[in-house]
């Protein structure tokens, strides 16, 4: 191991520098990708932007402004170009602006999507680390047994069953929706019902906006706890095995404080990846937790899209979604790289 | 980063020995019995499903639509009067089929250009790993969804669509294998006596690179069966009338409340098939190498 | 152990918990008198009448616009409501508008006679979808502002339905004022996808996509008040949970419910079921180009194979009436008499051998397998056929590329609904048999007969009922003898609401419109 991690700027920086170039060329390629992708969907995009009673001139002049007439590479640079403005084109579904519908649908799939990794850290974790410290007796088993099953689940089958259980036949808790029937969304600020709620001190909403959360949230991070409480399991057993944990023993600290200072911390480095790769599993998640509940965000914007083969809609969000992944993965990476010092020498 | 060199396998020479150390292994396992049991039941129905389905899982009987469990009917029927058992039996050959087919076609791409990238290095590798880190910047459903959506939805564009997605995983866990074992001390002897880089890497390398690739693969058996289900149930992947899981439990969705049996079936056949792959990924992952645990990813 | 994470773990789940209380008075939640909870199972994709082709879509359109006439109530007879009265040319081909006068849109443009010239402009230049409706009949050059509050219509032909096609969604009067909000030469299109600027009863408050609709009452409508102040259309994709909250009283009215979920709510406490029949025709597409579907014996044995008692059972659990012709029962030019195939194997098999295929052959069934009955008839249709040896496979597609691939007759037979925009069996007769109709104009099976085409282009212009009608026998004899489609179903229109829900009027022109300017809540 290398000597203490110094803050060696020309290093630092170097891997910083080449971390980012990485994430641009990586970024280059998902955009080509994508734009393949939106040419091979089946169906003239003008006629269906213009509608099936257009008249040919109307359907001409529509491909001349979408410039359909251009060759492929100069199809390309239009599109590198206008994305570069902020212009992901126009929905067909919707005939508004990309951007705008991904812009209104983002805070539901945000609120969602961050209350679920919260619940993921907040329980994963702990989880991880009891499921460490009693290995193979029956914490063990039981976090193994919620892990297994988290990722052995259909989502959507096991969304089903929520309802079922929670809203038709117990009623305690809503199927559908982000609030309920009556109440009146509160006054906005972020989106996010539930910080606006509290922050406007709107009481009925809250409550409605959490008690909507619920089930969701419940669903997702059921779903995502696995990888995490693998992680922390695994990294806890291999760091609790270490020699200077067996010094500490022998020196007589107390087993919390070593669990804490020590085997956690160190525990915690792989971890912040796996959180990272979290994030991957929870917009993946949402996609059928937010159809399945109706919730109005990203993921149900998309499927909605892709069923209706809005290609405009279905690019926009297939480029939203890379580039939200890959910067958080990249946030992972370079956390790493600070974390770590090994990393950066790689 | 300093880890002690991998050591070529232990040879088992006597099979009757191997045998008897297998099964003594097993039986310590109880979680990994259930799961290569478990599989075992699927990979038998889904063979055997023409003698073991009581009815034509095509065969509709309008009179007789979603019938509670009955002895006619074990588990059911559903809204056009199909039995749902037989639907279930012939839905393990479905899902078996878009499960293997998905991570054997993955698996085989990936490792051929991992072993390429690990192998051969420089700008091929550098290519290669770009194009991984491509495909891998997206969200894997998301980049299914469209591509299924572009494609035309079917069950063989869906498998299409999930394997270009599923390839990187294995070309990184190839490659990285190939990277450790490239400097092991009986590659470095093979080289040393003249073996030319294909008889390297096909004889040497491959052998050793692979049991990773293979508990990848059968816990993604499983993963590929979850991940079909969902896009069939969100409609892009299987369609009327075939009797796939996530499709049942789609249609399903709406009787629910009043016709229980429905939706429940199909996911619990989704969910026990699952854990039967996953339980026995997890125990291959076991017995080929523990240390193998950290390397795939916990 | 860890106590002090275990603690904080404990306390989430305590106060998570507590949320869980169910809502204080269980059932029947009260909401605001003046305020309609509907829940619907599809989104609107726009707002702007003059591009929406959506039936369904279409009750969050109706009633923030007014037309020139209205339908009376229930009927389908038309009378006055932005026109005060109007006068017919004896050809038939000129229609003069005396306007009603000091009415206002939304945005407070006087609505005369050249907003209404402007508004029709608007719905031609675009050329959308909902502008089909008048091909040939008239465009923007037959429009004329005669003074301020006269206007007149001249049309290229004489068109019986002339009248009845104004009350309908697409003719509804949209404000000039949008071009305001025009960008990039899209005559506010992008601006009205998301509003509304109309003079109706309502106007379109606030749209949450995905989530919720909000009509609210127009302040300054020059017609009788609506009882209700708001109607909130929320988003229910789920059909199992909009029953339950129906049942439970979060919302007062709902659609589109299955047949099983209907029959499941019908006489619980509070609910009321309303039913009647519907003029939505339910039919197969039989491409005449293919080389099996272009022989009549084909078609013919095709229309003896398919079950139609089945679908209507299995489909519709019975609640449905099998077609009888292309016109659908209940509409003037209807013929009882005529003939209506009835499932028969034996002539089934006898035809096609007639037909020189004995051994069958292979066909494909387009249908877009989101819509659920399209699914389970295309099931229904191919065990059926298999038993004549036709061997069918289910081709299913993304609505907008069935549609594509229709209008290209790049399909053998696909599944399809069809509503009369107007109250007229030329929406049954002219689109669905003139031939330079092929595609997603109305003629899906791209029928072609020169007799045919005579007929329903006269039909149009006849102004002599008698006549008329004797043109819709000859119509539909043809269209059953030839076998032009299979002619499955109407359903009956079933809609479930809570008792407190008054006024409902059932207008089969308005199929999946209810009458939200009629509609009250009783306390």
């Amino acid at each position: 191991m290398r000597s203490s991690p110094a803050r060696a700027p020309p290093f630092m920086a170097h891997f910083l520098a080449r971390r980012l170039l990485l994430q641009v060329l990586v970024f280059t390629g998902v955009l080509i990708l994508t734009f393949l992708i939106s040419h091979s969907v089946p169906g003239d995009p003008a006629l269906l932007r213009a509608g099936p009673r257009a008249s040919p001139e109307i359907i001409a002049q529509l491909r001349h402004d979408m410039g359909l007439d251009r060759s492929l590479p100069v199809q390309l640079w239009i599109y590198v170009r206008d994305l570069l403005r902020g212009d992901l084109g126009v929905s067909i579904r919707t005939q508004r602006p990309v951007i705008q519908d991904v812009a209104e649908h983002f805070p539901a799939t945000f609120e969602l999507t961050t209350a679920a990794l919260l619940v993921v850290i907040v329980v994963g974790i702990p989880l991880g680390v009891l499921s460490a410290v009693q290995k193979d007796r029956f914490p063990d088993h039981l976090s193994r047994v919620i892990a297994i099953s988290g990722v052995s689940l259909p989502v959507f089958w096991l969304g089903l069953m929520l309802i079922y259980v929670f809203f038709v036949r117990l009623g305690w808790l809503p199927g559908t929706g982000r609030l309920d029937m009556g109440v009146e969304p509160p006054a906005a600020l972020t989106g996010l019902y539930a910080f606006d709620a509290l922050a406007g001190r709107d009481w009925a909403a809250l409550r409605s906006a959490l008690r909507h959360l619920f089930l969701p949230v419940l669903l997702l991070s059921y779903v995502s706890l696995a990888p995490v409480v693998r992680m922390v399991r695994s990294s806890m057993l291999e760091i609790l095995g270490q020699d200077y944990i067996r010094t500490a023993r022998a020196k007589g600290l107390a087993e919390r404080f070593i669990l804490y200072r020590h085997a956690l911390r160190n525990a915690l480095i792989p971890t912040l990846t796996i959180i990272g790769l979290s994030y991957g599993t929870l917009l993946q998640g949402a996609v059928v937790t937010e159809t399945i509940f109706a919730w109005p965000g990203m993921a149900y914007y998309a499927v909605g899209s892709m069923t209706y083969l809005d290609y405009p809609a279905v690019i926009g969000i297939t480029l939203v979604s890379a580039l939200i992944y890959s910067t958080v993965n990249l946030l992972v990476d370079l956390l790493y790289g600070v974390v770590d010092p090994r990393i950066r020498y790689d | 980063m300093t880890e002690a060199p991998p050591e070529a396998p232990r040879a088992l020479f006597r099979p009757a020995a191997r045998g008897r150390l297998a099964v003594r292994w097993l039986l310590r396992r109880p979680l990994t019995l259930l799961g290569v049991g478990i599989v075992l039941a699927v990979v038998t129905v889904g063979l055997a499903a023409p003698l073991l389905a009581p009815y034509d899982p095509l065969a509709l009987d309008i009179a007789n639509r979603l019938q509670p469990l009955s002895r006619a009917h074990p588990l059911g029927t559903d809204h056009l009067g199909r039995d749902m058992l037989s639907r279930i039996i012939y839905g393990a050959r479905i899902s078996l089929g878009v499960g293997v087919t998905i991570a054997v076609m993955g698996a085989l791409v990936g490792t051929v250009l991992g072993l390429l990238a690990g192998y051969l290095g420089g700008k091929i590798d550098e290519t290669i790993m770009r194009i991984c880190d491509m495909f891998l910047a997206f969200p894997a459903l998301i980049l299914a969804m469209a591509l299924a959506a572009s494609l035309g939805p079917s069950l063989r564009n869906t498998m299409l669509a999930l394997v270009v997605i599923w390839w990187p995983w294995y070309t990184r866990i190839m490659r990285g294998q190939v990277l450790a074992l490239r400097e092991a001390e009986y590659v470095m002897a093979a080289r040393s006596l003249g073996a030319s880089t294909r008889r390297l890497m096909f004889l040497h390398l491959l052998p050793n690179a692979v049991p990773p690739i293979i508990v990848q693969a059968t816990l993604d058996i499983g993963n590929a069966i979850l991940i079909a289900s969902s896009l069939s149930f969100l409609g892009f992947g299987a369609q009327p009338p075939a009797p796939e899981w996530g499709a049942m439990t789609s249609d399903g969705r709406t009787f629910l409340r009043d016709y229980w049996w429905y939706p429940t079936f199909p996911g619990l056949a989704i969910m026990g098939t699952v854990i039967g792959f996953n339980l026995m990924g997890d125990g291959l992952r076991d017995l080929l190498d523990p240390r193998l645990r950290r390397q795939v990813g916990g | 152990m860890i106590p002090s994470q275990w603690s904080r773990v404990l306390v989430a789940v305590a106060v998570l918990g507590l949320l869980a209380v169910p809502n204080p008075a269980g059932s029947a939640q009260a909401t605001p008198r003046d305020v309609l909870i509907f829940g619907a199972t599809s989104d609107v994709e726009t707002m702007d009448p003059q591009v929406s082709v959506d039936n369904i879509a279409w009750r969050a359109i109706y009633y923030n616009y007014d037309r020139l006439v209205q339908l009376k109530g229930g009927t389908t007879e038309v009378a006055p409501q932005l026109a005060e009265s109007w006068t017919i040319s004896p050809d038939g081909k000129t229609f003069t508008f005396r306007l009603r006068t000091g009415v206002k849109f939304t945005d407070g443009t006087p609505l005369d006679a050249s907003a209404v010239a402007a508004s029709f402009t608007r719905l031609f230049k675009m050329g959308k979808g909902a502008a089909g409706l008048w091909d040939g009949i008239l465009d923007a050059s037959g429009i004329t502002v005669v003074n301020a509050s006269t206007i007149r219509f001249t049309l290229k032909t004489p068109f019986a339905p002339f009248l009845g096609s104004l009350a309908t969604d697409q003719a509804s009067i949209v404000s000039p004022g949008v071009m305001k909000h025009e960008t990039g030469g899209d005559l506010g299109q992008a601006w009205l996808s998301g509003n509304s600027a109309g003079s109706g009863p309502f106007f379109l408050k606030e749209w949450r996509r995905g989530e919720r609709i909000v009509l609210e009452r127009n302040p300054n409508y020059w017609g009788p008040k609506p009882a209700l102040r708001q109607v909130v259309i929320r988003n229910i994709p789920d059909a199992a949970v909009l029953r339950d909250l129906l049942e439970r009283g979060e919302v007062d009215l709902g659609e589109v419910l299955t047949d099983d979920q209907i029959d499941a709510i019908k006489g619980k406490p509070g609910i009321t079921v309303f039913e009647a029949p519907s003029f939505l025709a339910t039919y197969l597409y039989l491409n005449n180009r293919n080389r099996y579907l272009e022989n009549v014996k084909v078609r013919q044995a095709i229309s003896y194979a398919v079950d139609y008692q089945g679908i209507i059972q299995g489909v519709r659990k019975g609640r449905a009436v099998q077609m009888r012709g292309p016109i659908p029962q209940g509409m003037a030019g209807h013929d009882k008499t005529l003939f209506q195939y009835t499932r028969n194997l034996t002539r089934a098999r006898q035809l096609l051998a007639e037909a020189g295929h004995p051994q069958g052959f292979e066909l494909g069934l387009l249908i877009d397998p989101g819509v659920r009955e399209w699914a389970d008839i295309a099931t229904i249709v191919q065990a059926n056929l298999a038993e004549v040896g036709i061997r069918v496979k289910i081709e299913g597609y993304a609505r907008p590329t069935m549609r594509a691939k229709l209008d290209k007759a790049d399909f053998d037979m696909a599944t399809g609904f069809w509503t009369p925009d107007y109250p007229d069996a030329d929406m049954f007769t002219w689109f669905w048999f003139y031939s330079k109709n092929g595609g997603l104009a109305g003629n899906r099976s791209f029928y072609s007969n020169p007799r045919m085409d005579q007929l329903v282009v006269a039909q149009r212009q006849e102004p002599d009922l008698a006549k008329r009608m004797q043109m819709f026998r000859q119509i539909q004899k043809i269209a059953v003898d030839d076998a032009v489609y299979v002619y499955l179903h109407q359903p009956v229109y079933r809609i479930a609401m809570r008792n407190r829900v008054q006024g409902y009027v059932y207008n089969p022109m308005l199929l999946f419109m209810p009458n939200f300017s009629g509609i009250s809540k009783a306390p």
